[in-house]
């Protein structure tokens, strides 16, 4: 198995991101919430994916499927959340790009301004690359800008969202068809160093060249390895719907986009397109769910609800009722995983964590029983080890250490005895 | 609104401010007061004396405009029509603008009925119309820019123009409106309130 260990990296997540195809930090988000730290929690999600508003208004909420809180009564509201912050973020101000330096030259041209050329496009230029997004219809946006009725989702919150991606230095060319006004061998010309093809699903009147092309069951659709997004003509990606037989959701075709980004990165950089690969592992480290206490959901799962008609007077209460309301539904978040890297929490993680004096350890296994994150074990030694990804730096391990072998990074003893005592009379 | 201060003035500046109520500018002593500090503040400002931070923003009320108390302000323009657009009150609580919907090009409106929405990325509010009339115009850059509400409340910001429906209607309601005076003190009253629902 070596060499799967070489190809794949194993990453932990909760249930929620580890369910989303773009694999957003939706549990950091949440806590930074709960803080009411709306910026920062938006600029969390743009970390991951470039919609936070599209997405919390139309997105199918794969995350919500997966929430470890149905366990106890219903999922968290993860979708209201983000739509709640990314309106909160442009209700207090025009929101605005800022240009990202460029650190390579070779260009990148993305065929289709959809989700899934948008997305790439934005991962590419995060990365300091040069891209030109090549459109079909006068305005960007794809499938989300034509298909989706305009109660589901606003005009102006597509333009709005593309309109930063633009901010950031992605160049959208509308109005030019590929195969008619611009094909493979006259962007090589132009310079361009790879390409990524997004156009979404296939039209009969498409003029493709006909080496990228496959049939399956009836449909003809665009060869690409799913694994490495490759096809058969060297330097030329291809991605979300254009690849299936069957349309998908945005938040698939975001998950492609990223997923192309780092493959032509890796193509441009001269890497194994093959390795790195990311194998992706659920985590949740609550085990008694009966314990835990219930608490309604305050959204209601419905697309389109109608917005709050007030007047100038009412704006200011308004607005902190409804970031109370979010707030309130993000402490309903079990934060069930291992510790993410969330913004807020990097301070606790980088310096609180519990650390082990071989010496002294004699292996009662005290502290692998009180742990409530199952974050200890002992090794083949006997010595107790602490699994950092699991472990959210309580100090309740050092607290009941009997032989003083555990210290914290950062807490002193006494504290640490405050908070054990405190857990259990909780 | 911040609360009331005393201040002592000497003597011969009251004999001074005495002669200039004279004009029938002001009505008292206090108002002149209020205005030489305000306009100081706003000198000081422009100089750069007050750091950014603690500069409070005055509220711009051009005074040849007349307003509704639900924030929108008419304009008699050249032609005849009313021009119709929201205050610097309004604005300042439409950072987040999205969209600007009206009732279509020849509708009637009534006064003081809603004509169209406002829309930001969270809420909804209502125009109202400050005239009865027809709609005869509307501001077609606001289309793609709605920030220039934000921008410029009082001149390329307008929203749409109301034709009246005759001249003895128009010059009642007119009447009706708020003056420069009665708006400031309508807006002051509205910011040291907070209304719960």
């Amino acid at each position: 198995m070596a060499t799967k260990n070489s190809l794949y990296v194993k990453r932990k997540l909760p249930p929620c991101s580890a369910a989303c195809p773009a694999h957003v930090n939706v549990q950091g988000y949440v806590s930074l919430i709960q803080k009411g730290e709306f910026r920062e929690a938006v600029e969390l999600i743009r970390k991951d994916m470039p919609f936070p508003a599209i997405c919390g208004r139309v997105c199918f909420a794969p995350c919500e499927k997966a929430c470890a809180r149905k366990n106890v009564d219903q999922a968290v509201a993860i979708r209201s959340l983000k739509r709640t912050v990314a309106d909160v973020e442009r209700e207090q101000g025009r929101v605005r790009g800022e240009p990202i330096p460029r650190r390579y030259d070779k260009k990148i041209a993305i065929i289709g301004a959809g989700p899934a050329g948008l997305a790439a496009a934005y991962d590419l230029v995060k990365l300091g690359y040069p891209v030109t997004v090549f459109e079909r219809m006068p305005e960007a946006g794809g499938m989300v800008r034509y298909r989706i009725p305009d109660a589901l989702l606003e005009r102006f919150v597509v333009a709005n969202e593309i309109a930063y991606i633009q901010d950031l230095g992605v160049e959208i060319r509308c109005n030019v068809e590929f195969g008619k006004d611009t094909n493979l061998d006259t962007l090589r010309n132009e310079g361009y160093a790879a390409t990524f093809i997004a156009i979404g699903k296939l039209s009969e009147t498409s003029s493709l060249p006909p080496e990228l092309l496959s049939e399956e069951s009836g449909t003809s659709i665009i060869l690409a390895s799913p694994i490495t997004l490759e096809t058969r003509i060297r330097g030329v990606f291809a991605g979300g719907d254009a690849t299936k037989t069957k349309p998908a959701g945005i938040i698939e075709a975001v998950g492609a986009g990223k997923h192309a980004a780092v493959q032509i990165h890796r193509y441009l950089s001269s890497q194994d397109l093959r390795a790195g690969r990311e194998e992706i592992e659920e985590t949740v480290w609550i085990k008694n769910w009966e314990i835990l206490d219930k608490k309604p959901r305050r959204y209601i799962a419905k697309k389109g609800e109608p917005k709050l008609r007030i007047s100038f007077e009412e704006v200011v209460e308004a607005l902190e009722k409804v970031k109370q309301k979010a707030r309130f539904e993000a402490f309903r978040c079990l934060a069930c995983g291992p510790c993410t890297e969330c913004l807020a929490e990097i301070g606790l993680c980088e310096t609180d964590k519990p650390l082990i004096d071989e010496n002294l350890c004699t292996g009662c296994n005290i502290c692998a029983s009180i742990c409530p994150f199952g974050a200890i074990s002992k090794d083949e030694k006997g010595v107790a080890q602490v699994d950092e990804e699991l472990c959210k730096g309580c100090g309740i391990c050092a607290a009941h250490c009997p032989e003083n072998a555990i210290t914290m990074e950062r807490l002193t003893n006494e504290q640490i005895m405050i908070y054990a005592l405190a857990g259990f009379r909780g | 609104m911040s609360e009331w201060k005393t201040v002592s003035i000497r003597q011969e500046l009251i004999k001074e401010i005495e002669k200039a109520r004279k004009t029938g500018r002001y009505r008292s002593t206090s108002e002149f007061v209020s205005e030489a500090i305000r306009l100081r503040l706003e000198e000081l400002m422009r100089v750069g004396g007050i750091p950014v931070e603690k500069r409070k923003r005055y509220l711009e009320v051009p005074e040849q405009l007349l307003y509704t108390p639900k924030h929108t302000w008419a304009q008699i323009t050249p032609e005849g029509n009313i021009r119709v657009g929201l205050s610097d009150y309004a604005q300042g609580h439409l950072e987040g603008i999205a969209y600007i919907y009206t009732e279509l090009m020849g509708k009637e409106v009534k006064k003081m009925e809603p004509f169209g929405v406002a829309e930001t990325w969270m809420f909804m509010f209502d125009l109202y119309a400050p005239v009865s009339g027809k709609i005869v115009k509307f501001n077609e850059n606001l289309r793609n820019e709605p920030h220039l509400i934000n921008e410029k409340p009082y001149d390329e910001g307008w929203i749409v123009e109301i034709k009246p429906k005759n001249s003895l209607t128009l010059e009642q309601e007119l009447k009706d409106l708020l003056s420069l005076r009665q708006y400031k003190k309508w807006t002051s009253k509205l910011e040291g309130r907070i209304r719960v629902k």
